[in-house]
């Protein structure tokens, strides 16, 4: 069993291979039988942790997946295939699903982070640069010229389409 | 929220080209971190790949052809950097100049058309181009893809020449009506790899040996259209520098007093100021005194997540949040100049350099308090960053820096190898053994740790061997994943260069 204890001092417990599919606490753990003390996780809240475990949960029985190149696409990558039930864990709202990401990223779980990046293009897809900007809050900083440039761009790739 | 980059690299990867080019759009820094992304520009090729291997008449192809071009195109609008196509196999269906040959293709703006002309020194292992140079031994070689340029140099007796190309041969630069520029220097012996072009603006390094074991670095300005030179600074007893940004400068230079020898400072450089802060290095690695070369950046997209030292008081990452977190390559090595027997590349981060700067400009500082600040976070005499890896190599060979990418050229192997620093994250091993076991005051920065890093590729240069031999290659360089190398002179006496791409 391996203990954990995340940013708002809620501790998890959980089997070794639920908990080793999080690079950060296999190798924290190293190779050794049971962890005394819990791992403290300062970046992940419980809210969040909770979310984790059920997908190791969900996955602690899959093959590991093999090595892919780097520079990869995503779509490509299809480390893990992405089954209905990954589908329905990720459909979360905005701000979960970014910090999501984030502890994936922190604990080093690569399939979750690619679940969670792709489901990020998956918004904006289709979507125009004002509509992202809106979904996201991004203040896009340009001058009236870029942006007149930018139009540019954009009918161009709209005669290309065409 | 801040993202790291390398999950906005992650996103931005599974998006099709037609939403690459609206991220773009989205702001300033996602246009930038697009413009500047190695990775996606891999990507660009892969597509260009895709294409050529799949059945010209199917669907699929149509539509990936259609985001390639819109992606070019749009870049092209944009005025950003030139795609670089290999092997693009057929005729493009759009309303623009094109031409086609079999060895590979190059894009490039021209004013709002685009043209895609020849680039047939992309065949493998023939020679890009070869020139005269009388007398000479030595020579560079610098490519900037994001400005299609290829910067040659070559060293004569008391001055430097420099020919610049268009990467694109047939087309006229851009940014210009000429096709190459021929520039000439006087008083500088070396110009190295280092070389960068800002706008009409060619700033070069170039080392001048001058007095007994001195090297002075010059530090050039110069416009590469009409052969002005702009500015021109002097730093004595440098051993190598790198140009941080348009006026700042990595210095590494050594007390002249023979007693101190083994002393390196390090120093930001300011070139507009010419007040720069020092910090004393001490060099604990070799007995005697090593050749040590700023080689260069490695770019953002790097993921070398910058974890403080435990107590550390200040964090670099908040009190200079806008300083990407690129790295530096520093190479040590032992060996006459040029010619490295045995070999230690340091990679260090960019912050720790410019926290130094920035410490310049934001408290009125004296030496000793940076000496304190930097051994918060630098070099004891006994170390290096803790974030640092280090690879150590024997090799007689040279190194190059391209975007996340470090590449070797090993000559006694004829290898050339490269080391991709995108998305690496170190891990530090116990000293009382285990690789997997790793303390846990250390577990609190896990990011802190290390590993060798991976080798992406190795190719076998058996152009080398069958050309050149293996002592000809001075230096190699890379641009939109070509590998440059540069062999300045052929057995039997010719005085040629030849430039590669592998």
């Amino acid at each position: 069993m391996v203990t954990v204890v995340v940013s708002d001092g809620v501790t998890f417990t959980m089997e070794q291979d639920v908990a080793f599919q999080c690079g950060l606490i296999a190798d924290f753990a190293g190779g050794g039988g049971d962890q005394e003390e819990p791992i403290p996780i300062q970046a992940v809240n419980s809210t969040v942790m909770r979310k984790v475990i059920e997908y190791c949960e969900h996955h602690r029985n899959d093959p590991p997946q093999p090595e892919v190149p780097e520079g990869t696409p995503l779509e490509r990558k299809d480390r893990r295939g992405r089954d209905a039930w990954d589908k329905q864990f990720i459909q979360v709202e905005q701000e979960l699903l970014f910090e999501i990401i984030l502890a994936a990223n922190y604990l080093n779980i690569k399939p979750l982070l690619d679940l969670g990046c792709s489901q990020v293009a998956e918004m904006m897809k289709g979507k125009t640069p004002a509509e992202i900007q809106q979904m996201f809050n991004i203040v896009n900083g340009f001058t009236a010229d870029e942006e007149a440039q930018n139009g540019e761009g954009e009918e161009k790739a709209r005669n290309l389409n065409s | 929220m801040e993202f790291p980059p390398e999950l906005v690299q992650d996103i931005v990867l599974s998006l099709p080209f037609t939403d690459i080019v609206k991220f773009r759009q989205l702001s300033r820094p996602f246009k930038r971190f697009i413009d500047d992304n190695s990775a996606v520009q891999y990507r660009v090729n892969a597509l260009a790949h895709d294409v050529k291997h799949l059945d010209a008449k199917t669907a699929p192809v149509v539509d990936k052809l259609k985001e390639l071009l819109l992606y070019i195109t749009a870049q092209n609008t944009l005025q950003t950097q030139s795609v670089l196509v290999p092997n693009f196999p057929f005729a493009l269906p759009v309303d623009a100049t094109w031409e086609f040959l079999e060895n590979g293709l190059v894009g490039t703006r021209h004013k709002s058309t685009m043209t895609i002309s020849q680039f047939p020194s992309l065949a493998r292992g023939i020679p890009f181009r070869e020139w005269n140079v009388d007398g000479s031994k030595s020579g560079g070689i610098s490519v900037d893809p994001s400005q299609d340029l290829l910067v040659l140099f070559h060293r004569t007796p008391g001055s430097l020449e420099i020919s610049i190309t268009s990467l694109s041969s047939g087309g006229k630069h851009p940014l210009s009506d000429i096709t190459e520029a021929h520039l000439s220097i006087e008083d500088v012996e070396y110009g190295d790899a280092n070389a960068r072009i800002i706008g009409d603006e060619l700033v070069i390094k170039s080392r001048v040996e001058s007095r007994e074991r001195d090297l002075d670095i010059t530090h050039i300005r110069m416009s590469w259209k009409s052969g002005h030179v702009r500015s021109r600074v002097t730093m004595p007893n440098v051993m190598s520098c790198l140009l941080l940004d348009t006026d700042y400068f990595l210095v590494l230079s050594y007390t002249p007093k023979p007693e101190d020898q083994r002393r390196l400072i390090m120093s930001v450089m300011d070139t507009s100021s010419e007040r720069y802060p020092q910090v004393d290095f001490l060099f604990p690695l070799f007995d005697d005194y090593p050749d040590i070369d700023v080689l260069g950046e490695l770019s953002s997209g790097s993921k070398f997540p910058l974890v403080p030292r435990p107590g550390s008081r200040t964090d670099p990452r908040r009190s200079s949040s806008d300083i990407p977190d690129n790295l530096i390559a520093l190479e040590i090595s032992h060996g006459s100049l040029g010619m490295n027997e045995n070999c230690l590349v340091v990679i260090s981060s960019f912050q720790l350099f410019k926290q130094i700067a920035a410490l310049q400009e934001f408290t009125p500082c004296t030496q000793s308090h940076i000496v304190a600040e930097w051994s918060d976070w630098g070099p004891s005499s006994t170390s290096f960053f803790p974030e640092d890896v280090l690879l150590s190599q024997t090799f007689y060979g040279f190194t190059s820096v391209e975007g996340t990418r470090l590449i070797t050229l090993e000559q006694g192997e004829d290898k050339v190898i490269i080391y991709d620093f995108n998305r690496f994250a170190f891990r530090r091993e116990t000293q009382d053994g285990g690789a997997t076991r790793i303390a846990s005051r250390i577990c609190q920065c896990p990011m802190f740790l290390s590993q060798q890093p991976r080798i992406v590729t190795t190719l076998a240069c058996t152009k080398f061997k069958t050309d050149l031999g293996s002592s000809g290659i001075t230096t190699v360089g890379m641009a939109n994943g070509y590998i440059f190398a540069l062999g300045p002179w052929i057995r039997g006496g010719g005085r040629k260069g030849n430039v590669y791409v592998l």
